[in-house]
């Protein structure tokens, strides 16, 4: 009896599992396929509209004012960090590091990274820092500004960032990286300190970008 | 099925348990202290981090190895003609034997030839930090 059940589960599997390919082959086919904007739309007059990443305006690793609607035109991956973080941010940056020199020589995107300690962290420091990973203007920038303005900022990026004299380095903030659109809408993010995330994270970037 | 569960179960605990048995404290403590920056193959972040892997400048340092990974460092430092600038901190909390497992992981794993640590080693190193 026991043989004949387990029998009927595998033969069931099977079909389940040819269903399972077919659905996926379906959705492959389905070219129009939009990465999800993230975040709660609110509905105002029976119009959708959708969260954007607020206005900005910080300053990078050459002292230069960067603001939101200067990085427009492009996509960029974001991400929040500062330099003397004694936990997962070199982590992260490897990752980063990863998508810079995939995307080089792709002007339609850029690397944002976000520093959550400005205090310690001005623009000369992130400058020797950003040397010390090879990350080059106008590909990478690094910025830093008004600490409040940071850390606020950092919830629009579906991130953590927050002073806590408890925490490792005196900050507690997400490793995670952000893909924005050239509207200012996150359309992914994910672990960055986990390799095998970043590599769907990368799938990701690419099917953006060929959104168009 | 069910015999077939059984030595699958095993064979699998069987492996897992010889691959545990070498040093796994060291690797524990590399992985949950190290990686974030050294990361998991040793070899560090560009000029940022320096490497674990250099032989020759382990063997230079061996006696400063336990104060540094207890209580950190920092200011300049040259590994294979790349300059290195940037705080290390310390993990107070580990013990003479945490310290000594780490350092033979490191050993293990990266270099050849270099002789083992002992917790007396480490503990004699301690005395010119603590
Ligand atoms: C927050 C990042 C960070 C963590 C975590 C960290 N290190 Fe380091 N480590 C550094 C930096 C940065 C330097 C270089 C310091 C300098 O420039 O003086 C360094 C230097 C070293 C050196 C001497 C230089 C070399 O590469 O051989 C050793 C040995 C070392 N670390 C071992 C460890 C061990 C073992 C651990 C885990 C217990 C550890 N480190 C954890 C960042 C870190």
């Amino acid at each position: 009896m026991k043989k004949s059940k387990t029998n009927i589960i595998f033969r069931n599997g099977g079909i389940y599992l040819v269903f399972l390919i077919l659905l996926m082959s379906c959705n492959a086919k389905q070219k129009e396929y939009k990465l999800p904007i993230i975040g709660y739309p609110e509905i105002t007059n029976g119009d959708t509209i959708y969260p954007r990443v607020r206005d900005f305006s910080f300053l990078n690793q050459d002292s230069s004012i960067v603001t939101n609607e200067e990085l427009g035109d492009v996509i960029y991956i974001a991400d929040f960090f500062f330099t003397s973080c004694p936990t997962i941010c070199p982590k992260v940056k490897q990752q980063m590091i990863r998508i810079y020199d995939k995307y080089f020589d792709d002007d339609r995107i850029k690397l944002v990274s976000f520093t959550v300690d400005p205090v310690r962290d001005t623009p000369s420091r992130l400058k020797s820092y950003s040397e010390k990973l090879d990350a080059k203007l106008p590909k990478w920038h690094f910025l830093t500004g008004e600490k409040d303005s940071l850390h606020s900022i950092s919830g629009d990026y579906m991130s953590i960032a927050l002073e806590n004299p408890d925490a490792p380095g005196g900050f507690d903030h997400s490793g995670r990286l952000i893909l924005v659109d050239t509207e200012g809408h996150v359309r992914a993010f994910c672990n960055g300190t986990d390799p095998e995330e970043v590599t769907e994270f990368l799938k990701k970037i690419d099917h953006l970008l060929n959104e168009g | 099925m069910k015999v077939k569960l059984l030595i699958i179960i095993l064979v699998t605990s069987f492996i897992s348990s010889c691959l545990d048995n070498h040093n796994s404290e060291g690797a524990r403590l590399y992985l949950q202290h190290c990686t974030p920056c050294h990361m998991e193959n040793g070899e560090g972040l560009k000029r940022l981090i320096p490497p674990l892997t250099n032989t020759e400048f382990l063997q230079e340092n061996r006696s400063n190895l336990p104060c540094w990974i207890k209580h950190g460092m920092s200011g300049p430092i040259q590994i294979g003609g790349v300059e290195y600038d940037q705080i290390m901190p310390g993990v107070p909390t580990l013990t003479d034997t945490e310290i000594a497992n780490i350092l033979n992981f490191i050993q293990t794993a990266w270099h050849e030839g270099l002789t083992f640590i002992s917790e007396n080693e480490v503990k004699d190193a301690l005395k010119e930090c603590e």
